[in-house]
């Protein structure tokens, strides 16, 4: 499973990244939209994590350029903040919407389930 | 209370909401990077009772991480005390250097979506002054955003404060391009009512592209 982590909160996305290799996933990660950007010309992505609320570009604006660059890729969401009106606006458009501080296993289980809905996982 | 301070009120509560917002998801922040910390912990320990080789300067290199952000933690919570004890009177000695201070330290996350950097220039002499502290820090904060809609290509501003008369002076930018609608327009963010409680003065310097915010000393309500 190939996996892509755009937070700009470097040490969070950097630490999550390798907890998520020591599981056996392929995760890369990126503090800002334009580095996700970047990293999806270069690599096909089963499914990327973003955050919601990063300087610049959303998360949401964010999914939008992903999908356009490669449409088979799913998409998590994820937050500091869970409102009620956030969560129904994000879930509305990705597979899940996950609310920071995360367990590592329910993103992995989360990040399973999602990638198994497209019928490529790694 | 009539129309004028009911509005002022809620511009007040407003511009605090805003910033106790921001501070709650840079803690929330904080306590994501120190769950993975402990996490990543939790896994080297986990390899190592399989008998994998754990490198024990990673382990001092994570914990040391983690005291880093129970600092980070630690500074943004000094200044979030300091700027919700501003309510605690309406008019009292201000050090508006230390509001200027910490007023953009707990905007870090405000400012990087507006895209700009902000240099906060010490003085040597606290410049304190009778003032309300919270309306001042709206005003600043007013001033800031609306400098950050005209800086040039460089988005940058700086922030300092000095003695000036029996008053004070904020000054902020430069502002760039600098044309006659701008300075007559200065600036919309702030409202007639604000600056008439802090007895404050704005205007553009044409010279130096500054926006200067004069503030007459208050006396405290009896």
């Amino acid at each position: 499973m190939r996996v892509l982590l755009v937070d700009d909160e470097e040490e969070f996305v950097s630490t999550l990244a390798e907890r998520l290799q020591i599981r056996g996933i392929d995760a890369d990660w990126a503090t800002s939209a334009e580095e996700g950007l970047q990293r999806v010309t270069e690599k096909q992505y089963d499914i990327a994590v973003l955050d919601v609320k990063m300087p610049k570009i959303s998360g949401i604006d964010l999914k939008a350029k992903i999908q356009a660059l490669s449409p088979v890729t799913k998409f998590i969401f994820l937050t500091g903040h869970g409102s009620e009106k956030d969560f129904i606006a994000g879930k509305s458009i990705s597979e899940f919407y996950l609310i920071k501080p995360v367990q590592i296993d329910d993103l992995v289980e989360k990040l399973q389930t999602a990638v198994g809905q497209t019928g490529r996982p790694s | 209370m009539n129309a004028n301070d009911a509005a002022l009120q809620e511009t007040g509560l407003q511009f605090f909401g805003k910033l106790s917002a921001s501070v709650s998801h840079d803690l929330k922040n904080v306590l994501a990077v120190i769950n993975e910390k402990a996490g990543l912990l939790e896994d080297f320990c986990y390899m190592a009772r399989q008998g994998r080789a754990i490198d024990m300067d990673r382990i001092e290199a994570v914990t040391a991480q983690v005291k880093g952000q129970v600092e980070r933690a630690d500074e943004i919570i000094r200044c979030f005390n300091r700027f919700a004890h501003s309510t605690d009177h309406p008019v009292a000695p201000t050090d508006l250097g230390q509001s200027v201070a910490t007023l953009v330290h707990l905007a870090q996350r405000l400012l990087a979506q507006l895209e700009v950097s902000v240099d906060v220039r010490p003085t040597e002499i606290p410049v304190a002054l009778s003032t309300r502290p919270l309306m001042v820090q709206e005003m600043i904060w007013a001033c800031i955003q609306w400098v950050a809609g005209h800086l040039g290509e460089k988005k940058a501003l700086s922030i300092s404060t000095e003695r000036s008369g029996k008053g004070a002076r904020v000054l902020i930018g430069p502002v760039a391009n600098l044309s006659a609608e701008t300075a007559a327009a200065v600036p919309p963010t702030v409202t007639e009512d604000l600056q008439k409680a802090l007895n404050a003065d704005l205007s553009l310097d044409p010279a130096s592209g500054m926006l200067q915010i004069q503030l007459a000393p208050l006396e405290a309500p009896p």
